[in-house]
């Protein structure tokens, strides 16, 4: 697959802080790649320089060949930036939103009518255009707000976060929304710390930590990566003690590893079912009551969960 | 293009935007309206009261007597009454016995200072009782007028000498001669210059009839309004950037040129629309005259240019709209206060005046009032129209330092 976006060893640093720590990946056309990873990892800011906001520290990205530092209105013209907030004119309607996003990408005349028109389809939203994006709904704005993005058929796709905050519905429509522009050949990069939305979503993921690139593959790479593991996740009353539970379960023979997320223990192991008994023999001893249990394949979650130390909902 | 597009945006934001509507287009037309219901009958002298006057001459030249003879002519019997005595003492006690509202003094050797060349040393005072400081601000005026006559033609003199001397036809030159000399060319020029004599006169004559409170207060409002409006507009800028629409697009193929020069276009055009409409409507509506239309046009975008740059200014200092909302109405109030726009400059103290000339809008009142008031034209506001340009590119600047974090 021809490669439409290139990362060489990209770095932001702000201060003694650094941002973005060498990054380094491919999206090839039509492709959609994830940068998974919680707040703060470094995916807003590897997007910005992308989408030449911010100047990078060091190394070096090209869109279809145009490099990000030399050639930034060569690059704006072949990316679409779908911010992660809603990034609209509330007292303009979604239409006259649409027409002056498209006159900026530089669309005229009939073409700007028909790929307005064409968006809104694609969005569901072309009966509400002429209200005012003051009058939407959050998940309606977000729509729109991806719709802007769209209007000049670019090559790759910026989607930030586009589903925080926002109910389900909405949040399913935007993801069948990703995968039907996708479908008319738009690539897409998609940065998101819901491993479900990466692993419905992704052909490649990349996780992201810190800053740092940690692993990056199909789904099957990056699983295969962990090898045959299972997670076993014990849910606890809140008025117990997750923190001295996982501790006491780190060394039961078969524990890989043993994390806490809010109120649940996480144990990574090759076979929850040959651990549970003594898991449970640990908890009662301990006098921590477990309601209940969940037994994952292994996924995403596992996988950053293997490579950080750290579940993706710790963040 | 993207630029029209950039700008016709500009403008339909700002037309949907209800505070804005009302700061630029409504409040400015209410007060204007209101100052003339208030005061439209107020001025052309008629309302104005007689102000007692203590002239006290220990000059005893000719320029003394002429200060007398103005003061005391007919031309200012309906605005002054005149009380002429022997010395300082006298005048002081009238005013401190509140018997008159000012004192006019002439130095003892006035008239040899000005004809000798050292005129700056014995200058005209004027004393004022301080409570009443619209009387005194007249009679300062007028005494600032005469100055003004007296010294232009002292300066024409002196240049007609030099050029004698230069063209060799006065060799040896000595300063009891140059004294001699300029004092009768002085007098001549003095005696035969009636007519000029007679315009200080009418042109004070012109002023009394035409001030007219409604008329101060129309140019006051123009003044202060374009600045409220302009800070207003400026809250686009920031709204983009809450918005995230300025960072959206500057993932477009749109240079940083074209939106904020749309930004700034879009103000411009906003400022000389609220202009026009204030101007049309005191014209047609309160039956006010605007004076000499190229002076008046070039000061209204002159007048614009620097409120625009002020405006942006004041956003560059604040980090979100709701911060320039206060800071901007608190910044303009202030300014307005200081620059003139509630009571005429003239009867501010000096230091006061000297402050006041940081704003544009002391110097836009003080051009509008040459051309509204004296009929002025575009000649006479030069300097008005050199410090607004001055302030206008020192308002720009600080504007894209203070603005450049908009896009970090």
């Amino acid at each position: 697959m021809k490669p439409i976006l290139q990362v060489h060893e990209l770095a932001k640093q702000y201060g003694d802080f650094t941002a973005v720590k060498g990054v380094s990946f491919e999206i090839g056309e039509g492709e959609i790649f994830s940068l998974l990873g919680p707040n703060g990892a470094g995916k807003t800011t590897t997007i910005s320089m992308l989408a030449c906001l911010l100047q990078p520290s060091a190394g070096e990205a090209s869109i279809a060949g145009h490099s990000v530092r030399r050639e930034p209105q060569a690059v704006k013209r072949l990316i679409g930036v779908i911010p992660q907030d809603i990034a609209l004119y509330p007292s303009l309607s979604a239409r006259e939103n649409l027409h002056f996003w498209g006159q900026l990408y530089g669309l005229r005349g009939k073409e700007r009518g028909q790929r307005v028109e064409d968006v809104l389809e694609l969005v569901g939203l072309r009966e509400r255009a002429q209200d005012r994006i003051e009058k939407y709904s959050g998940g309606m704005k977000r729509r729109i707000n991806i719709a802007a993005g769209l209007l000049h058929r670019p090559k790759i796709v910026f989607m930030d976060e586009p589903t925080v905050g926002i109910d389900p519905q909405s949040r399913r429509a935007i993801l069948d929304m990703v995968k039907a522009f996708n479908q008319q050949g738009m690539a897409v990069l998609y940065t998101t710390h819901y491993m479900e939305e990466a692993e419905e979503l992704s052909d490649r993921v990349g996780i992201i930590d810190h800053g740092e690139l940690i692993a990056a593959g199909t789904q099957r790479e990056l699983t295969e990566r962990i090898g045959s593991t299972e997670t076993l996740v014990l849910h606890i009353d809140e008025s117990q003690d997750a923190n001295q539970l996982a501790h006491a379960l780190e060394d039961l023979p078969g524990v890989i590893q043993s994390t806490v997320t809010d109120h649940q223990v996480s144990l990574v192991t090759p076979s929850a079912r040959e651990v549970l008994a003594g898991a449970f023999g640990r908890a009662e001893a301990l006098g921590t009551r477990v309601r209940s249990i969940d037994i994952q394949e292994p996924n995403l979650e596992a996988v950053f969960l293997q490579v950080t130390g750290r579940a993706l909902r710790d963040n | 293009m993207k630029f029209l597009a950039l700008l016709r945006k500009e403008l339909t934001v700002l037309s949907r935007d209800r505070l804005a509507v009302v700061m630029i287009l409504i409040a400015p037309l209410v007060m204007t309206t209101v100052m003339k219901l208030a005061f439209g009958n107020i001025g052309n002298g008629t309302n104005l009261p007689i102000i007692p006057v203590a002239v006290v001459d220990l000059d005893n030249g000719q320029i003394g007597s002429a200060l007398v003879n103005l003061l005391e002519s007919d031309a200012l019997s309906d605005l002054i009454v005149v009380t002429e005595v022997e010395d300082l003492e006298t005048a002081r006690d009238l005013l401190e016995t509140h018997a008159v509202d000012a004192v006019v003094a002439a130095p003892a050797n006035l008239t040899e200072a000005i004809f000798s060349g050292s005129g700056g040393e014995a200058a005209i005072s004027v004393y004022g009782d301080p409570g009443q400081p619209f009387a005194v601000g007249v009679v300062r005026g007028i005494v600032q007028r005469f100055t003004q006559y007296v010294a232009a033609g002292s300066t024409s003199v002196e240049v007609t000498f030099q050029q004698l001397i230069e063209t060799g036809r006065l060799t040896e030159v000595t300063h009891a001669m140059k004294g001699e000399v300029g004092e009768r060319a002085a007098f001549a020029a003095l005696e035969s210059d009636l007519v000029s004599f007679n315009e200080v006169l009418s042109g004070i004559e012109s002023v009394k009839s035409e001030f007219n409170w409604f008329k101060f207060y129309a140019l006051s409002m123009a003044s202060l309004f374009i600045l409220f409006s302009m800070v207003t507009a400026a809250r686009t800028l920031l709204a983009d950037h809450e918005l995230g629409t300025l960072t959206r697009m500057r993932t477009t193929p749109t240079s940083p040129g074209t939106i904020f020069g749309s930004k700034v276009t879009g103000m411009v055009l906003i400022g000389l629309v609220q202009t026009i409409i204030l101007m049309l409507t005191a014209r047609y509506f309160m039956g006010m005259t605007w004076g000499d239309p190229l002076a008046v046009a070039v000061l209204t975008i002159i007048m614009v240019l620097s409120a625009a740059a002020f405006g942006l200014a004041v956003a560059s200092f604040c980090r979100s709209t709701a911060q320039l909302n206060v800071a901007g109405a608190a910044v303009v109030m202030i300014l307005g206060a200081v620059g003139g726009n509630f009571m005429p400059r003239i009867i501010y103290p000096e230091i006061m005046r000297t402050l006041s000339l940081i704003g544009p809008n002391a110097w836009v009142i003080e051009a509008f009032q040459k051309v509204v008031l004296l009929n002025g034209t575009l000649s006479d506001i030069t300097t008005e129209i050199l410090a607004l340009l001055g302030l206008t590119v020192i308002f720009s600047v600080v504007a894209l330092f203070g603005l450049r974090r908009l896009v970090r």
